[in-house]
C-alpha cells in the first residue's frame, strides 16, 4: 500500500510527462486489420461523433439556463409547462437520428455475418486457461498457451512489451485470405477476441459458432479471452501472425514435422529420469495453473498435489483422472484430447516422484494408451 | 434516520416494545424506511471497500495484493451487493417513508409483509458476505452466475442462490406492498394522474419486479438443480444450452436495469421542479416515457448477449429495439432540462446531485447508444468500455439520486437542515471522483482491455491509475456523506414544515420531523 | 396482524358530522368507513395484467423446456391475488353510530366480523383515555359494564371531537 501511495504522489508529474508522449494513451479503437474492423471503427467514430453533437446543444442549453435563470442573479420563474408541439419534435428527431443510425449499422451486422466462401477454416477451441487451434484443411493441430514468465507477474522481474500478450504457439494465418473461424470451448464459455480484425466470438461448450476475418497486413495482433472463465481468464492471450503466403506454408509444413515427431514418441519406453524432466515441462504448462508449481493446490478450491492421496496411491487411477477427468462437476477436466500418451505418461511420472511425493514408480505411453481406451470405469476416488 | 423523529411517541396505550425488539417487529413505515436505508448505507460501505480492494490490485500490473480467485470473488460480490444489497434496498427504502406521505396514506397496506420483506434483506445480505469464510471462499463466476463456470464452484455458490431466492422474495414482497398501498390508498381527489413523479415510477418499477422475478427465481433455480440433482438444463452434454440461461437471466436482467434506474427518475423529477420553482415541464409525457421504457424493457435481452453469436435477424432486432429505448429516456432528459429552463434555480445540495445526475446519466446514455449498435457492441463487449458505461448509469445515476433523495428528504425526516457546507464538500468531491474512476474506463475499453481481469498488459497502465486515484477520492469522500447524516438526525438548524421553498407535495405539508403517525384521516387533494 | 397494523391498514376517511347532524330532526348519525381508492375494475386490471406477463413468458421457456420458472410465477401470482382480495374483504366496513330518542345504535363491520348493538342512552358512557402522549387514544361506549370501540377510522385529533359531540349528545 505504500508503495501505492508514493506512486500517487508523482503520478500528477508523470501524468504531465507522458502527455508528450501519447503513444500510452489511446483514445479510440485500435488501429483496424480486416475490412470489417475498419468499418466497426468508422461507425464508432459516427456515432460518437452524433453524440457529442446532442449533448453540446442540451447541456448547452442547460448550463446557459443554470447561470442565467439563476434565483441570485434576480430571475423570476416563469409556469410554462406542457407544449405538445415541443414535446413531439424531441420525440421526433431523435427518431430520425436513430433511424439514420440504424441502417449502417445493419449494413456492417450483415456483413460481419457472411462467413460464406472461406479461403481456409480454422476451428479454435478454448480450454481453462489456453486456445487450442485445428486447422482442418491443413490436419494441423496444436495449443496457445500464455509464454509470459511467472516471474514478471509476481514483480520479481522486469515486464517485457508485451507483458500477459505473448503465447508459446501463436495462431498463424496467410495474408488477404478469408479465414473462417468455428469457434467452440471445452469446459466453460470463452470468448475469442481479436480487436484489430474486430472479431470476438463466445466459445460455448457444446456449440459451435462461426465468425470470420480477412487480414490486410502482415504483422502480429494480439488479443484476449473476453468472457470470465475462472481464476486465470486473465492469463489466456491470443496472438495470430499474418504472414505471406509462402511463410504460412512453410510454417504448415514445419508443424506437420513436429507432430510426426510426438507420434513417434508414443511408442517408445522411458526411464524415470527423462519422463520427470519432460514432465515437469507439462506440468508447468498445463496443471500448474490450478495445482501450483509446488503442488500445493488451492485449499478449498484446486486440491494439492503434494502428497495427495491420488498421486501417492495406486498408479492406475492416478492415470484414469489424467486422462478422463475428476469428478463431474469440478474444474478437473480430462487431458485425452489435449495431450500426447508420452506427455501425459510424462506428467504422471512427475506428479508421482517431485516435491514429497518421492513414489518412485512410472507411467510409460503404452499405459496410457491402454487408459484411454477403457472409459473411466471406476468413479475416481475423491480427491480433496 | 428517523430515531429523533419519534422519541417521543411510544407512550400510548398499547406500548411499542424498545430497543432491539422495536426494530424487529415494527410494522411502521417510516421505520423500516429508515430501517432499508440504513441497511443500504452499510451496504454500500461493504461493497465500496471491495471496489477499492479491486483497484488497488489494478493500480500496476502484475499481481501484488491477492490470488486471481480472490480478485474474481471481490468483482462477482461488489456486483451482488451493489446491486441487490445497495441501490434496491435504498429504493425501497425511500418507497416506504415517501410513498405514503406523498399519497396521504397513513401507512403501507401490509405492514406485517412489510416487516418481513425488510428482515429477509440482512439474512441473505449475511450468506451473501458469509461465504467468503466458506471452504474455495464466496462466488467467483461473475454477478451474471453464467453457467458452466457457476456449474464449476463449492458450497458458496449453493450459499449464493438461496441468498439470491430470499432477496427475491424481499423484492416482491416489497413490490406487492407497493403496487397495493400506491392503487388502493391515494388520499381522495389524488387521482393517477395527480400522483407525484416518484410514486409513479414506483408504481412501474413494482410492476417490473413483479413481471421478472419470477424468472430469476426460475433461472437460480435451474443453475442449483443442475449443480446438485442432476438435471441438464444448462449442460450441453445432457441436451441443455448454457446459452439458454443467458437469455433467461438478461429477460429478468435488463428490465432489472430499469428497476434501478426508474425510482431514481422519480427522485430527480420530483427535485428538479423544487429548485427550479416552477412545474415538471411535461408531466404527462414523462409517465408515458417511463411506461414505453418499462415495455421496451423487455424487447431488448439479448443486446447483453451480441458476441454469443446470434443469427443476422436476432441482432438486428435486438440492435433496433434498444436504439429505440433512446427515444424515451431522450424525452426525459428534456423535460428535466425545460424544467430548469427560465425557472427561479437555486442549488442546494439536492439540486447539484439532480443536475449531476441529468448530466452524467446521459453520458451513460450515450454510450449505452454506441453499445447499441451491435457491431460496436461486438469490439466493446466484455471490456472495461461497459463497466464504464454501466458505473455511469448506476454511480452517477442511481447512486446519485439516492445522495440528491436522502439530501432533499432528510430535513423532513429528521426535523433538522443538514451542514450545506459538508453536503456540497461531499457533492464536488463525490462528482470530481466518480469521474476520474470511470471516464479513463472508457478508453480502456477502446484500446482493447476486457473486464474482469485481475491484470493487465502494460499499455492499460496509466488510464488504471488514473482510475485508481479517482476511486479512493470517491470513496473516502462518502465518510462525509455518513458523518452528515450522524450529525442531522443528531441535532442542526430546526427544519420548517415547508423545508424548501418551491416544494410540493403532501409530504410537506405536515410537521417536520414527520410524526410517527401521518395522515390517520385523509387529506383531500383538489 | 397486530392490531395496530390493522388500525393503519385502513385508509381511514371521515364524514364530516356536522352534515350528519341535519340528516333528520332529532336523530344524529355518524358513519365513517376506509379509504379505498382501487375500483374492482383496477384491481382485475392489475391482477390480469401481471398474470398475463408472468404466465406468458414462464409457459414460453416452459415450452423451451425451462419449466422451472412456471412454479415461482404461479406463487407470486398467488400472492398477488390473496393481498388484492384480502384489500377487497376490507372494503364492506363501515361503522355507523345512530343517536335517535332514547336509543344509541352502534353498528361496525369489518372483514367477517360484525356487531350491532342498541344501548339505552341513559346508560351509555363515553370512555376516552389518551395516556400522557396524547396520542392512540382510545374511544369506547360503555353500557352495563361492556365497552364497543367507535371512531376506530378516525385520527386522534377526530376522534376526540368525536368524543367532545357525543358527550354533548347524549346528555342531552
Amino acid at each position: 500500500m505504500k508503495s501505492m501511495w508514493q506512486r500517487a504522489g508523482v503520478m500528477g508529474a508523470v501524468w504531465a510527462a507522458s502527455q508528450s508522449a501519447l503513444a500510452d494513451y489511446a483514445y479510440n479503437l485500435q488501429e483496424p486489420a480486416s475490412q470489417v474492423a475498419r468499418e466497426v471503427f468508422h461507425l464508432h467514430n459516427l456515432i460518437m461523433l452524433v453524440c457529442v453533437g446532442i449533448f453540446i446543444i442540451v447541456f448547452g442549453m442547460m448550463f446557459y439556463s443554470l447561470i442565467k435563470h439563476r434565483k441570485s442573479v434576480g430571475h423570476k420563474a416563469a409556469h410554462f409547462h406542457e407544449n405538445t408541439t415541443v414535446e413531439i419534435i424531441w420525440t421526433i428527431i431523435p427518431f430520425i437520428i436513430l433511424v439514420g443510425m440504424a441502417y449502417p449499422a445493419a449494413k456492417v451486422v450483415i456483413e460481419m455475418k457472411d462467413t460464406s466462401n472461406p479461403d481456409m477454416t480454422v476451428k479454435i477451441t478454448g480450454y481453462q486457461w489456453k486456445w487450442g487451434y485445428d486447422y482442418l484443411n491443413e490436419g494441423v493441430h496444436f495449443y496457445s498457451t500464455l509464454a509470459t514468465p511467472r516471474e514478471q507477474i509476481d514483480g520479481t522481474a522486469a515486464k517485457d512489451e508485451h507483458y500477459l500478450l505473448e503465447v508459446d504457439d501463436p495462431m498463424v494465418v496467410p495474408v488477404g485470405k478469408r479465414v473462417r473461424l468455428l469457434i467452440t470451448a471445452n469446459d466453460v464459455i470463452h470468448s475469442w477476441w481479436v480487436p484489430a480484425f474486430g472479431v470476438k466470438q463466445d466459445g460455448i461448450p457444446g456449440f459451435i459458432r462461426d465468425s470470420w476475418f480477412k487480414a490486410d497486413k502482415i504483422g502480429t495482433y494480439r488479443g484476449q479471452c473476453a468472457e470470465l472463465c475462472g481464476k486465470d481468464h486473465g492469463f489466456m492471450p491470443i496472438v495470430v501472425k499474418v504472414v505471406s503466403e509462402e511463410d504460412y506454408k512453410a510454417w504448415v509444413a514445419k508443424k506437420k514435422g513436429s507432430a510426426q515427431a510426438a507420434a513417434a514418441d508414443n511408442t517408445k519406453t522411458f526411464d524415470v529420469k527423462e519422463l520427470v524432466e519432460r514432465g515437469e515441462k507439462v506440468y508447468q504448462a498445463n496443471c500448474a495453473a490450478c495445482h501450483q508449481a509446488n503442488g500445493t493446490g488451492l485449499p478449498g478450491v484446486f486440491p494439492a498435489m503434494n502428497g495427495s492421496k491420488v498421486a501417492t496411491g495406486p498408479i492406475a487411477a492416478h492415470i484414469n483422472i489424467v486422462v478422463h477427468g475428476g469428478r463431474p462437476g469440478t474444474a478437473m477436466v480430462g487431458f485425452a484430447d489435449r495431450l500426447s500418451d508420452a506427455e501425459i505418461a510424462a506428467v504422471v511420472t512427475y506428479e508421482r516422484n517431485a516435491w514429497d511425493n518421492k513414489m518412485g514408480d512410472a507411467a510409460q505411453p503404452a499405459d496410457i494408451a491402454a487408459a484411454r481406451g477403457g472409459a473411466a470405469v471406476a468413479a475416481a476416488p475423491a480427491a480433496q | 434516520m428517523s430515531d429523533a423523529a419519534h422519541a417521543h411517541d411510544d407512550h400510548g396505550h398499547h406500548a411499542h416494545p424498545t430497543g432491539i425488539m422495536r426494530w424487529l417487529t415494527t410494522t411502521n413505515h417510516k421505520d423500516i424506511g429508515s430501517l432499508y436505508l440504513w441497511f443500504s448505507l452499510i451496504m454500500l460501505f461493504t461493497a465500496g471497500s471491495m471496489a477499492l480492494l479491486i483497484r488497488s490490485e489494478l493500480f500496476e500490473p502484475g499481481m501484488q495484493l491477492m490470488h486471481p480467485d480472490f480478485f474474481n470473488q471481490l468483482t462477482t460480490m461488489h456486483g451482488l451487493i451493489m446491486i441487490f444489497g445497495v441501490i434496491m434496498p435504498a429504493f425501497t427504502g425511500f418507497a416506504n417513508w415517501q410513498v405514503p406521505l406523498m399519497i396521504g396514506a397513513p401507512d403501507m397496506a401490509f405492514p406485517r409483509m412489510n416487516n418481513w420483506s425488510f428482515w429477509l434483506l440482512p439474512v441473505a445480505g449475511i450468506m451473501l458476505l458469509g461465504s467468503f469464510w466458506l471452504p474455495g471462499g464466496a462466488v467467483a463466476g461473475g454477478w451474471t452466475m453464467y453457467p458452466p463456470l457457476f456449474i464449476q464452484g463449492g458450497v458458496s455458490y449453493d450459499l449464493t442462490i438461496l441468498a439470491v431466492h430470499i432477496m427475491g422474495l424481499s423484492s416482491i414482497m416489497g413490490s406487492i406492498n407497493i403496487i397495493t398501498t400506491i392503487l388502493n390508498m391515494r388520499a381522495p381527489g389524488l387521482t393517477l394522474m395527480k400522483m407525484p413523479m416518484f410514486v409513479w415510477t414506483w408504481l412501474i418499477t413494482a410492476y417490473l419486479l413483479i413481471a421478472t422475478m419470477p424468472v430469476l427465481a426460475g433461472a437460480v433455480t435451474m443453475l442449483l438443480t443442475d449443480r446438485n440433482f442432476g438435471t441438464h438444463f444448462f449442460n450441453a452434454a445432457g441436451g441443455g444450452d448454457p446459452v439458454m440461461f443467458q437469455h433467461i437471466f438478461w429477460f429478468f436482467g435488463h428490465p432489472e436495469v430499469y428497476i434501478l434506474i426508474l425510482p431514481a427518475f422519480g427522485i430527480v423529477s420530483q427535485i428538479i421542479p423544487t429548485f427550479s420553482r416552477k412545474p415538471l415541464f411535461g408531466y404527462a409525457s414523462m409517465v408515458y416515457a417511463t411506461a414505453s421504457i418499462a415495455i421496451l424493457s423487455f424487447t431488448v435481452w439479448a443486446h447483453h448477449m451480441f458476441a454469443v453469436g446470434m443469427p443476422v435477424a436476432a441482432q438486428l432486432f435486438f440492435m433496433f429495439s434498444t436504439m429505440l429505448i433512446a427515444v424515451p429516456t431522450g424525452v426525459k432528459v428534456f423535460n428535466w432540462v425545460a424544467t430548469m429552463w427560465k425557472g427561479s434555480l437555486t442549488f442546494e445540495t439536492p439540486m447539484l446531485f439532480a443536475i449531476a445526475f441529468v448530466c452524467l446519466f446521459t453520458i451513460g446514455g450515450f454510450s449505452g447508444l454506441v453499445l447499441a449498435m451491435a457491431p460496436v457492441d461486438i469490439q466493446l463487449q466484455d471490456t472495461y468500455y461497459v463497466v464504464a458505461h454501466f458505473h455511469y448509469v448506476l454511480v452517477s445515476g442511481a447512486l446519485f439520486s439516492i445522495f440528491a433523495g436522502i439530501y432533499y428528504w432528510l430535513p423532513k425526516w429528521t426535523g433538522h437542515m443538514y451542514n450545506e457546507t459538508l453536503g456540497k464538500t461531499h457533492f464536488w468531491l463525490s462528482v470530481i471522483g466518480m469521474n476520474i474512476v470511470f471516464f479513463p474506463m472508457h478508453f480502456l475499453g477502446l484500446a482493447g482491455m476486457p473486464r474482469r481481469i485481475p491484470d493487465y498488459a502494460l499499455q492499460f497502465t496509466e488510464f488504471n491509475q488514473i482510475a485508481t486515484v479517482g476511486a479512493f477520492i470517491f470513496g473516502f469522500s462518502q465518510l462525509i456523506f455518513l458523518v452528515l447524516v450522524l450529525k442531522t438526525i443528531k441535532g442542526g438548524a430546526k427544519a420548517s414544515d415547508q423545508v424548501w421553498e418551491g416544494a410540493q407535495g403532501l409530504e410537506w405539508t405536515v410537521p417536520s420531523p414527520a410524526p410517527y403517525h401521518t395522515f390517520e384521516t385523509a387529506p383531500v387533494v383538489k | 396482524m397486530m392490531p395496530h397494523a390493522v388500525s393503519s391498514l385502513l385508509h381511514m376517511e371521515q364524514v364530516n358530522t356536522e352534515d350528519c347532524e341535519g340528516v333528520s330532526a332529532g336523530a344524529f348519525v355518524f358513519q365513517s368507513r376506509p379509504n379505498h381508492s382501487l375500483t374492482h375494475r383496477q384491481q382485475k386490471l392489475v391482477l390480469w395484467s401481471l398474470a398475463t406477463v408472468c404466465f406468458a413468458t414462464a409457459s414460453g421457456f416452459a415450452l423451451l423446456g425451462y419449466w422451472l420458472i412456471l412454479p415461482f410465477a404461479g406463487l407470486e401470482i398467488g400472492l398477488l391475488a390473496w393481498a388484492l382480495e384480502a384489500l377487497r374483504s376490507r372494503e364492506g366496513d363501515y361503522e355507523t353510530l345512530t343517536i335517535e330518542g332514547d336509543v344509541v345504535v352502534l353498528e361496525w363491520h369489518a372483514g367477517t366480523h360484525g356487531e350491532r348493538r342498541e344501548m339505552n342512552r341513559q346508560w351509555a358512557r363515553v370512555i376516552c383515555d389518551c395516556g400522557t402522549s396524547g396520542r392512540n387514544c382510545r374511544l369506547s361506549l360503555s353500557s352495563h359494564g361492556r365497552e364497543t370501540k367507535v371512531g376506530q377510522y378516525l385520527s386522534d385529533e377526530a376522534r376526540l371531537q368525536l368524543a367532545a359531540t357525543l358527550r354533548r349528545k347524549l346528555q342531552a
